[in-house]
């Protein structure tokens, strides 16, 4: 017995569990909780004790649904594993992200939760077998009593078609199959908007819990309060990455996808316009995704910087020449990839023809500034010479304004700015002097060129100093 | 069945989506926030009107003037409960969708999920996700 036939039966089984989370749906408190909410607990003002009794025993009739299903399935229970539970677990927690009780996007699993309290409620899965279910906002979980990790949720990609939509269907295109292809690609940009929006909803929740959390330790402070908070930070930070890699995990498949469609010989204009739009879209999404490191110094750990790397080296299929991807894949690549030796980040000849794109709807120093506190110092240097050139390089007039200026000094500034007690250098790329000095004479030549504002002296200073003095032997 | 993609949720981080629309001042790089602990009201994005109209090439939004008289007058109007309601029935005009690009840039800048209503592309539900399953296993 597998997970296989756990699914079949829950497929069968629907329309009773959805019964279960839509037993509230019709109470009068439900309604006024429900255009209340945004997505924290708020308090339930329950009309009279029948909706109270009603809402309290949802969770109880989730969990006997669960248990049911698993021993009609297991008849006996010692072939149940764990892989089973986890593996079933991604699966029915991607069919709750998609689940919605009314046309309300309100109306989420997350919303029944919350409105019933069930948040933690667990209970023993089966009489003679040591595995539990409990109940959380973001979905359902199975394992040891003692096990409250983040609920498993499979990739949104797989349920996207992507295997079927190949690049063998996309070279034999022709006018009849056209409008279902951008139906697809329509779908796809639909659901990244969605996947999009779920991630800023959900980065807020977390900010918001963490900017509670400050207010209180403020509120009384003491040691314990600190250790307090310091453990629940610790806590936020995991879900964040955890969020962020669920995520990725699907940009990278659907940049990947992007990348080899758009590479095949396509007669169809508006399916490539559609392609390029979907490429253009997944750019913003990880600009959206980098905003929490590159801005309020979330620390993204290893796991998150390798699928970074993957998405940037499936975007430089089709822009070899983007800054932005460029930066982007030596820092990640840097920091989640330990084979990466100096001669990976040599000079990049192409910054000097000045045709590469250098494109502002992504920052090109987001994944610099992001990553910047895995850095040695050599290395910083290196990178923020080689944005500060690809950026002068595009200037038409020889007057740089100041807002670029102050861009570039904040970029350097960056390694700084982050919490002060940090690992010491993760990456170990031991630059050669020679890379080092040959970016540092470019960067002599073409800032020799450049006017500044009065103004910008001191921050020029700045620039001028961190980019050539520091760290040279002589 | 219901296609609920166009109703906007109630997002925690609504009041920063407006935040980010209108007052984020130009030519501030997000940066210049440094010290700043992360907090849901800090104007942390980075894709100004201006920049995402100069970018995508296309001229969306009629700078300063028009988006904010727009969110300003919907911000006046409508107490914030019913700010998404009224917001959700604002459609762009017609121009304004006319490449695949552009309409996309549209449906992101306003927060909206873009849903088109000669629905070729297929509608994901809960069973949709156990049935891929099932039918890729068997």
């Amino acid at each position: 017995m597998s997970t296989l036939a756990l699914v079949n039966l829950l497929n069968q089984r629907w329309s009773e569990l959805e019964s279960n989370l839509l037993k509230v749906a019709s109470f009068p408190s439900f309604k006024v909780f429900l255009s209340q909410y945004r997505g924290r607990q708020l308090p339930v003002k329950f009309e009279n004790e029948a909706e109270q009794i009603k809402a309290s025993s949802v969770g109880s009739d989730i969990c006997a649904f669960f248990s049911k299903l698993f021993s009609d399935v297991f008849s006996n229970n010692a072939d149940l594993t764990l892989s089973i539970l986890n593996e079933f677990e991604e699966v029915l927690n991607l069919s709750l992200y998609y689940w919605c009780g009314s046309p309300n996007r309100n109306h989420q699993f997350r919303t029944i939760i919350h409105y019933c309290s069930l948040d933690g409620l667990g209970e023993r899965l089966l009489p003679d077998a040591p595995f539990y279910i409990s109940l959380s906002p973001t979905g359902i979980r199975f394992g040891d009593i003692s096990d409250a990790h983040e609920p498993l949720v499979a990739p949104i990609y797989k349920v996207c078609n992507l295997n079927f939509w190949n690049a063998d269907r996309f070279s034999q295109l022709n006018s009849d199959s056209v409008p279902q292809c951008v139906g697809q690609i329509r779908k796809i940009q639909r659901e990244v908007c969605l996947l999009v929006d779920e991630w800023e909803h959900r980065n807020a929740l977390l900010a918001v819990d963490q900017t509670e959390a400050r207010i209180r330790l403020r509120g009384s402070p003491s040691e314990q309060a600190k250790l307090d908070y310091d453990q629940f930070f610790q806590f936020i930070s995991l879900s964040r990455d955890k969020l962020a890699e669920w995520c990725l995990e699907s940009f990278v498949a659907f940049q990947q996808w992007v990348s080899q469609n758009l590479n095949v010989n396509l007669k169809f204009d508006d399916v490539i316009s559609e392609l390029e739009a979907l490429d253009c879209l997944l750019l913003s999404g990880i600009q959206k995704i980098l905003l929490p490191a590159s801005v309020s110094r979330h620390l993204y750990q290893k796991n998150v910087a390798a699928l970074l790397y993957e998405w940037s080296v499936f975007r430089l299929l089709n822009h070899p020449d983007d800054v932005a991807t460029q930066l982007s894949n030596m820092a990640f690549g840097a920091f989640s990839n330990p084979q990466k030796t100096s001669q990976d980040f040599e000079f990049p000849e192409y910054l000097l023809q000045k045709n590469h794109q250098w494109r502002l709807d992504f920052d090109p120093t987001a994944a610099l500034k992001s990553f910047s506190w895995t850095y040695g110092r050599s290395f910083h240097v290196l990178m923020s010479l080689y944005a500060v050139v690809a950026c002068f390089q595009k200037q038409i007039t020889p007057q740089v304004e100041s807002y670029w200026i102050s861009n570039l000094a904040s970029l350097i500034q960056m390694p700084e700015t982050f919490q002060s007690q940090l690992p010491e250098n993760l990456v170990n790329v031991d630059i050669d002097t020679e890379i080092l000095e040959k970016s540092r004479a470019i960067f002599i030549d073409i800032w020799a060129k450049l006017k500044f504002s009065d103004g910008d002296k001191e921050i020029c200073d700045f620039i001028y100093k961190n980019l050539v003095s520091i760290g040279k032997n002589t | 069945m219901t296609n609920y993609y166009q109703w906007p949720r109630n997002k925690a981080s609504t009041e920063i989506k407006l935040l980010r629309l209108e007052l984020l001042p130009s030519g501030r790089s997000p940066c210049e926030e440094i010290g700043s602990d992360w907090s849901p009201a800090q104007p942390s994005e980075n894709l100004s009107p201006e920049k995402a109209s100069e970018l995508l090439g296309c001229s969306i939004w009629s700078l300063k003037s028009e988006v904010k008289k727009r969110y300003k007058t919907l911000q006046m109007r409508f107490p914030p409960d019913q700010f998404i309601d009224r917001h959700s029935d604002w459609r762009p005009a017609a121009e304004l969708l006319g490449t695949p690009r552009k309409r996309l840039n549209w449906f992101w800048q306003s927060g909206l999920i873009p849903v088109y209503s000669e629905n070729s592309e297929q509608v994901i539900s809960s069973q949709t996700v156990l049935e891929t399953y099932l039918n890729e296993k068997r």
